[in-house]
């Protein structure tokens, strides 16, 4: 009989002690890696007492060995329920904190934390990584792209001097105007990398932001060049409201549909669209025009910060380098969808959270 | 000019360096027909003789290359790669001309059969020498029409 108590008051104490008492919806409370040590620890503990439990029947007589058990068994019981009670009463915020003290309890939770860190850590470094590899190709970008005005200025100088000197009158005059664009050409350079170094600062907190009222915004915005080229419009009505920055949206929407429109070639009834469609268990946005299209071995250059498919297109190439920048920090992805040569193509891009909220 | 010209085919999207890269061939008198494209695709384009290059009369077999390396569309690399992997192209030397003087460029044209890098803005005495040494010395030298003899090779 005393066995079977001091056994039962043990294990209760320890299921206690871990959180492990189903039924009183504390499992949900405990962290995964937790679950698999509780059963264990339990049954330790449980073997424990039956050992105890027999050495003390054997020696029925000895006050003294029949106090120990019984004493281990109480213990254990009353810090588990103490435990229990201050989760339950709420004086404790989660299961792991309510019996601190505890030996036991802290060295799984040194486990666990540790576990955490280690995670944590390792998600930082590849975050890191990634971050650093993204740094230098943008140096690389920055220096290479900057260099080039550079050049053009240093070498028409020389060419400028050359002709001073053969008192070539046409090849000054062509030297300077050569001269003065590579300058224009560097400052819009530096300008948009302005903006795009700006960007990650000028994320703030996400707020609802219904797509249907942001996409007429954005068409206003670029209305100039979608009347000047005749394009029709067709705006999904069934567009949701996603979290995210109000303004850093609208210029998604804005240079997309510049982008759309600047591309169209020889459309004779350009048209784009903007709509969501629902894939693999997420809202996919998409911007798809009927204009020239991307190949498939260029898309991945598109985004590229001053890369350019169409050299003699006007701008820097920063504008979708921007857009990808801005999906991605909020959190989405953006992608191409197109066959190629005049094939129109479609921008797709994800803002999680939009399956979450509910369509206007 | 005389008899066979240097075909030069010039891949360079920066009207200024195109333009730069011109002027000083024609007054260090070593190109002599300069062909000019303005993307890796159009580059692929004229060598294989196709789509708007298609006539070998206005578009002729460059003898060299001249390669910007980060172009629209087809990367410089890629070019480079693709004529050296041509059997048709693969005897046509190619220089690479680029801003970059990063030792991964370097690298990679190395790696991609590049017959020489030059780092812009070029020292076009050095490029004449790099005509003669990649055997154009014939042209690199205004030659008469006497020596044409000699050409070909």
């Amino acid at each position: 009989m005393a066995l079977a108590c001091s056994a039962g008051a043990a294990l209760l104490g320890v299921c206690g002690l871990l959180g492990y008492l189903p039924g009183l919806g504390l499992l949900g409370a405990i962290r995964p890696h937790y679950i698999p040590m509780a059963p264990a620890t339990a049954l330790c503990f449980l073997t424990t007492g039956f050992v105890v439990g027999g050495v003390a029947k054997e020696k029925w007589q000895s006050g003294f060995r029949l106090a120990a058990p019984a004493l281990m068994a109480a213990a254990v019981a009353a810090f588990g329920l103490l435990r229990v009670v201050r989760y339950l009463t709420g004086s404790s915020a989660s299961l792991e904190n309510a019996l601190l003290p505890d030996l036991v309890l802290s060295v799984f939770r040194d486990a666990t934390e540790r576990k955490l860190h280690e995670a944590v850590r390792e998600h930082l470094i590849r975050e890191l990584e990634r971050q650093n590899a993204e740094l230098e190709r943008f140096a690389y970008t920055v220096s290479h792209d900057l260099k080039a005005p550079l050049i053009t200025i240093r070498g028409f100088a020389g060419a400028l001097e050359e002709d001073i000197a053969d008192g070539d009158v046409d090849g000054v005059a062509a030297d300077v105007a050569h001269i003065s664009q590579a300058a224009a050409k560097m400052q819009h350079l530096l300008n948009d990398l302005l903006e795009l170094s700006r960007l990650g600062q000028m994320v703030g907190p996400p707020e609802a932001v219904s797509l249907t009222e942001l996409v007429q915004e954005a068409v206003e915005l670029v209305s100039g060049r979608i009347s000047a080229g005749g394009v029709r419009l067709e705006i999904a009505t069934d567009l949701p409201t996603v979290p995210g920055d109000r303004a850093r949206l609208l210029e998604v929407f804005e240079n997309l549909l510049d982008n759309a429109a600047k591309f169209m070639g020889g459309q004779p009834e350009p048209r784009i669209e903007v709509g969501v469609r629902q894939q693999g268990g997420e809202s996919v946005l998409y911007v798809r025009d009927n204009g020239i299209g991307i190949e498939p071995r260029h898309q991945g250059r598109v985004f590229g910060l001053f890369d350019k498919l169409e050299k003699t297109a006007e701008g820097t190439g920063v504008g979708l380098a921007i857009v990808k920048r801005l999906i991605e920090l909020h959190n989405g992805r953006i992608w191409i969808e197109s066959d190629g040569k005049g094939g129109g193509s479609a921008f797709c891009f994800t803002l999680p959270g939009v399956t979450a909220l509910e369509p206007d | 000019m005389q008899g066979t010209a240097l075909e030069i085919l010039l891949v360079e999207d920066e009207p200024g360096h195109a333009e730069l890269v011109k002027r000083n061939l024609r007054r260090h008198r070593v190109a002599n027909e300069l062909h000019h494209v303005e993307d890796g695709e159009q580059a692929l384009d004229y060598l294989h003789q196709r789509g708007d290059f298609a006539d070998p009369e206005t578009n002729p077999r460059p003898h060299l290359v001249l390669l910007d390396l980060r172009l629209p569309k087809i990367d410089g690399i890629e070019v480079l790669q693709e004529i050296k992997a041509a059997r048709s192209l693969q005897p046509i030397p190619v220089a690479v001309l680029t801003s970059s003087d990063a030792e991964t460029d370097m690298a990679k044209a190395c790696e991609a059969q590049a017959n020489s890098y030059l780092v812009k803005p070029v020292d076009f005495d050095k490029f004449r020498q790099l005509i003669e040494d990649l055997g154009f010395c014939w042209l690199a030298w205004d030659r008469r029409s006497g020596d044409r003899d000699r050409l070909g090779a």
